[in-house]
């Protein structure tokens, strides 16, 4: 998770007491900010590995153009299109452990396929984007020849993602994170935990007031089910109010997460 | 009530912490009962386990309720935990339960940076 249940009972002000009805609140809504900052910077910020195939579909075929390739006994086409770039999924890529390349991959479906043969080496095969070791910030990786184009015949295994001392803004350069023993590197992604933590709040007291079934305006919504002139007072039927659970990250936070957002994702 | 405890980078830290049951009252240890508290975040491996009456880097925690636990310096140094707030959960080993681990309490952690040097050393 970007956050955890601890700072957001911090920053929701219920750090030294909390009742079991918040605290379901918090874990119910934990994965949900989670995916909701994922749906805007379009990649899993959390520093982990993944294991992926590519390209991931047929992409465009409008451009014929390119040159042949062969594995030895067949020879393969390959398209000039965006043929020596590999656009990663993930962001930040921290280090690519393995890259293969297999012409009859299928996705590592097929039978003896992406067997030691298909390792590529790297800086020989291919090397990747980096701002500085061990952060490419576009997910590019680049082939000395051409990738193949036909999808699912690319497997990559890599780590990508922020740790939890870059997310919290609290890297340095020269200091290991303890948690994931990646190398520190100063940068600073502070920006996604803080649209996180006001994503939690948002939702939490949203949902809060929904429960109570009052509205922004501090008055009760719902059906006016009763009503007494004498003393006066009234009855409503809160109905569906009580159940509103609205995920949305709010205008402040979208703006702290603008420079992580991944404009890669148009290539895959 | 809920367990709230804040300590400072490489600095020894004493904290007193009561376990509660669902109504809010002290948990009864048995005899042979231990106290566990972790320290960390969900889903991964804690940065802090401390079992009580091991002592893990100096750092200790007494099996009686309310229970003592005396971070020590060493247990909080850079290289194992970071400045930051972090999940804590105190737990109770139930020996007459055939050893079962039991959630007593969760509650937050905060480490707060502090300035070079620690305890006892230059």
């Amino acid at each position: 998770m970007i956050i955890t249940a601890a700072e957001s009972r911090l920053v929701l002000g219920l750090a030294s007491s909390i009742t079991d009805a918040d605290r379901g609140l918090i874990e119910l809504l934990l994965p949900q900010v989670n995916a909701a900052i994922r749906k805007i910077i379009h990649y899993d910020p959390e520093y982990k590995q993944h294991v992926e195939f590519y390209p991931q579909n047929e992409g465009q075929l409008r451009d014929v153009s390119g040159q042949w390739d062969s594995n030895g006994t067949v020879a393969y086409f390959q398209r000039n299109d965006h043929a020596s770039l590999l656009q990663l999924a993930h962001l930040p890529v921290r280090s690519i452990e393995q890259l293969k390349a297999d012409y009859n991959g299928g996705f590592g479906q097929k039978a003896d396929t992406f067997g030691d043969d298909t390792v590529l080496a790297a800086g020989t095969d291919y090397w990747m984007d980096q701002l500085q070791a061990g952060m490419n910030m576009t997910g590019h990786v680049f082939s000395n020849t051409a990738w193949p184009v036909e999808p699912g015949t690319v497997k990559v295994t890599y780590y990508a993602g922020y740790t939890q001392l870059e997310l919290a803004g609290r890297s340095e350069q020269d200091e290991t994170d303890p948690e994931t023993e990646a190398d520190g590197t100063g940068f600073d992604a502070g920006g996604i935990k803080a649209a996180a933590l006001k994503t939690m709040v948002h939702a939490f007291k949203h949902f809060k007031v929904m429960a109570s079934g009052m509205n922004v305006n501090g008055t009760i919504s719902g059906v006016l089910t009763g009503e007494h002139m004498g003393d006066y007072s009234y009855t409503k039927d809160l109905g569906l109010l009580k159940h509103g659970l609205d995920v949305a990250v709010p205008p402040s936070a979208v703006e702290d997460l603008e420079p992580f957002i991944h404009y890669g994702v148009m290539l895959l | 009530m809920a367990i709230h405890i804040t300590a400072y980078q490489s600095r020894d830290t004493t904290e007193t912490i009561t376990l509660r049951n669902a109504a809010g009252e002290s948990i009864t240890l048995a005899g042979d009962d231990k106290i566990r508290i972790k320290i960390g975040r969900s889903g991964k491996t804690p940065l802090l386990d401390i079992l009580g009456g091991t002592a893990l880097n100096g750092t200790t925690l007494t099996n009686v309720n309310p229970a003592t636990l005396s971070l020590y310096a060493a247990s909080l140094a850079p290289s194992i935990i970071k400045p930051g707030v972090y999940d804590l959960e105190a737990l109770v080993l139930d020996t007459a339960d055939n050893n079962r681990l039991k959630h007593a309490e969760s509650g937050v952690f905060v480490l707060i940076g502090t300035q070079l040097g620690q305890v006892g050393a230059s």
